[in-house]
């Protein structure tokens, strides 16, 4: 290679900075179809990306995990976006979001590519919330892909022990705000599409 | 690849989960040293039983090149290891090495420290998402938790990190807001949680502080060992 070929290979390939989606792992064996999918989430909108990434998911197989974990991480980024709690005029989104093909005994664990991690807020940089002022509040959609199932409630403290949150009566994705206490957690059950047939989308106050 | 084999799961670079497809639903990711028995090939696809774990039982496939490049026959599982954490001193020790500094975090948002007792350490079950990049400025292995407990429902871990929700966390680095070090890179939300919820990251800090340990160290202690079919050891909290 030439001095001029190789200053070119290195400007080109080796010294450009690692896009973000790449710095999670930086030693993953992508597949090269990823790394062009990855290129253009960015550039897609929410729902569009989800779409690009399932059918990616389930056309291509990579063994080595750390392409499916930052799969997951792509799409629980674009499914928050997604799904809101609407108090008053504010649209706050979805602060987690895991997907699973089912849902693990009363606790309603979601564990897929990744573990479900609703106990453990702060160790992924999530801030609580401040408590809706309003009475009610909603969870809303703003993708057809997916159909809310469930509003659940619970404490940090009861759910790092593996208690059953409680079931919270709702209409039309409407629940009262009276269930939120400080350090309690609002969890929405949607039903999507197989193979990930669950999503669980969490707000911490 | 002769059927009813007993192959392992070998060591997938760069975290050690190996990607396989079961009979239905979506992919799932098994842990390094898994314990798998050979089925069947059929359509250029290996299937295998999953012999231990949380997902015990289930039939799993892999393709036949790459469970060539990442299944094993060459592991032998230990027995189980023993780990120690002192709650007051903020030490662990394991397989008679140590002490090295770990805390339970408590006292804010309704978390409570690890209760004091003896608990099972559940083979690692599923790559974790709560964790940061800039943890493998120190180890390669911080997607591998280990379940305090084996009742899958539970939400304790003995983990990496700087920061415990009710867990048994080995520090990576030691934060001391008293001091003018600032936080390493990508853990710029340590002094608002000291200013806030300081047990929730181990303060206040023991007056003798015990010395930082990879967690790599730990990991490569543990995941290899097995106590029963469940779990890799025990985890006494004193």
């Amino acid at each position: 290679m030439t001095r001029a070929r190789a200053a070119l290979f290195c400007l080109v390939v080796a010294c450009l900075p690692a896009p973000a989606w790449a710095q999670a792992a930086p030693e993953c064996p992508y597949l090269p179809a990823f790394e062009a999918l990855a290129r253009q989430i960015p550039s897609l909108a929410p729902d569009a990306a989800l779409t690009a990434l399932e059918r990616y998911s389930l056309s291509n197989e990579n063994p080595v995990a750390c392409e499916s974990i930052e799969i997951a991480s792509l799409m629980s980024d674009q499914e928050r976006r997604l799904v809101f709690l609407k108090s008053g005029g504010a649209l706050v989104p979805a602060q987690a979001s895991y997907r699973c093909s089912r849902l693990t005994g009363a606790t309603l664990g979601c564990n897929g590519a990744v573990a479900d991690g609703t106990s453990m807020p702060l160790s992924a940089g999530i801030k609580p919330l401040d408590r809706p002022v309003r009475p009610r509040v909603a969870i809303v959609s703003e993708t057809g892909r997916l159909t809310l199932r469930g509003a659940f409630t619970i404490s940090l403290s009861r759910l790092v022990d593996g208690h059953p949150p409680t079931k919270l009566p709702h209409r039309g994705g409407e629940v009262a705000t009276r269930s939120f206490s400080a350090g309690s957690v609002l969890i929405a059950i949607f039903k999507g599409a197989d193979p990930w047939r669950y999503r669980k989308l969490v707000w911490y106050f | 690849m002769p059927d009813g084999t007993i192959y392992y799961v070998g060591q997938v670079p760069p975290e050690n989960w190996l990607l396989v497809k079961p009979a239905s639903g979506a992919n799932i990711s098994v842990p390094y040293g898994l314990k798998l028995k050979s089925i069947e090939l059929r359509n250029g696809r290996r299937y295998f039983e999953i012999l231990e774990g949380v997902h015990i039982g289930k039939v799993v496939s892999i393709t036949a090149s790459g469970a060539q490049s990442y299944l094993t026959t060459e592991l032998r599982h230990q027995p189980g290891g023993p780990v120690v954490f002192d709650l007051a001193k903020q030490t662990i020790l394991f397989g008679g090495q140590g002490p090295y500094n770990a805390f339970s975090g408590g006292g804010s948002m309704g978390f409570t420290p690890v209760s004091r007792g003896q608990f099972k350490l559940a083979i690692p079950a599923f790559p974790t998402a709560q964790t940061r990049p800039q943890y493998s400025t120190w180890t390669r292995y911080h997607r591998s938790w280990f379940r305090i407990g084996i009742d899958v429902s539970g939400s304790r871990f003995l983990h990496p990190g700087a920061i415990s929700e009710g867990c048994v966390t080995v520090r990576q680095f030691i934060y001391d807001p008293g001091s003018s070090t600032p936080p390493p890179q990508g853990f710029g939300d340590l002094p608002d949680l000291a200013a806030n919820h300081p047990g929730l990251i181990g303060l206040p800090l023991p007056a003798t502080r015990a010395a930082t340990i990879s967690w790599d160290r730990i990991y490569d202690y543990l995941i290899l060992r097995r106590l029963d079919e469940q779990s890799v050891g025990t985890l006494t909290v004193i």
